[in-house]
């Protein structure tokens, strides 16, 4: 029985390992006709191009004033995901963080979030970086921005929402462990005040209706918490407004104007 | 018995041992000032898997799926 839940799984591994290297391999891009020894790179990156975008010249502006950075798939924290996980590694955010606060030639930065949640540490180091950055920020959640994403939402000096984007709130926890001692309980109820602090800190919601939410049965299948959306996230004091890119980089620009209007009044 | 649906709350790596030879293939590398994730291809070629910059110029540059050649 064991030998055969073995294979079993043992089969299904392989269908899996083989499902990820297709999709590598029915990528869009017929490399195929591109000759891979060619000594003229310039001449093949053209045809690449060419191939790619349809056309041999891609609009092109110097360099960008805002920066933009994504937080999509899942928030990498201590432990490697294997690479068919989407995930925005904290390490490599941090320093990128530290670029545009240094960085002269960019004055705004824009979040997009996209994201299920993930470590609640790497999310809270990603948090304090953003909300300590002197420079105008906005940021927008598409499509989900869940658990220790409603941190990284409120981080910034505006937070806009897409209407049918959503937001999980839910207490911190330990996926398939048993929690079994109170020092535990403490521990993780001391992790979750910092979350809540957080969050309260950086948005109009309060203390108890965020946990209120929090708390929430019957919202979520078979587990509490609730799943906020769009409007909804406006209406606790969540996020700041509903909108899209259009009003996101508005909002952003106007920022970036309101702190060159000050450094000029400052001088 | 081909196809089993396996209901479990555990995180599928730990059900499915990772093959690790897939971390070796993708590594991190500036390209022409641009920081991007790459699969390897064969030895001088790889594939973008992502572009990691925070510039939304270089996302008009380098999409993922797009080839890039590597001479060290």
């Amino acid at each position: 029985m064991n030998f055969l839940l073995f294979y079993i799984l043992n089969c299904m591994n392989k269908i899996g390992g083989s499902n990820v290297s297709n999709s590598i391999n029915n990528q869009p891009t017929s490399d195929e006709q591109t000759p891979n020894n060619q000594p003229d790179s310039k001449e093949s990156s053209l045809v690449e191009k060419i191939q790619q975008l349809g056309q041999t010249n891609v609009p092109s502006l110097s360099e960008s004033k805002i920066h933009c950075l994504t937080i999509v798939g899942q928030i990498e924290g201590h432990v490697a995901l294997p690479p068919q996980n989407k995930t925005t590694k904290y390490e490599h955010l941090i320093p990128q963080l530290v670029a545009i606060e240094q960085n002269p030639k960019i004055e705004g930065l824009l979040i997009i979030l996209n994201t299920v949640g993930g470590d609640v540490e790497a999310g809270l180091a990603i948090s304090e970086m953003i909300a300590t950055l002197s420079k105008p920020t906005v940021s927008l959640v598409l499509g989900g921005g869940h658990s220790i994403g409603v941190p990284i939402a409120v981080s910034t000096n505006y937070s806009y929402i897409a209407e049918t984007a959503t937001m999980t709130i839910h207490p911190i926890r330990l996926t398939g462990l048993v929690i079994g001692v109170p020092q535990t309980f403490e521990y993780l109820d001391k992790m979750q005040e910092r979350v809540t602090k957080f969050v309260t800190k950086h948005s109009k919601i309060t203390d108890e209706r965020f946990k209120e939410l929090m708390f929430t049965k019957g919202n979520l299948t078979r587990d509490i918490g609730t799943n906020v959306v769009g409007l909804d996230a406006v209406k606790y004091g969540i996020i700041d407004e509903v909108g899209g890119i259009g009003q996101a980089l508005a909002k952003l620009q106007q920022f970036i104007d309101e702190r060159q209007e000050q450094s000029k009044n400052g001088e | 018995m081909k196809n089993m649906i396996l209901y479990t709350i555990m995180p599928q790596e730990t059900i499915y041992p990772i093959d690790q030879q897939i971390f070796t293939q993708q590594k991190y590398l500036e390209y022409n000032g641009v920081p991007m994730l790459v699969q390897s291809v064969d030895g001088t070629s790889y594939e973008i898997s992502r572009v990691m910059s925070t510039d939304p110029q270089h996302f008009m540059q380098y999409q993922p799926g797009q080839k890039i050649f590597v001479t060290s």
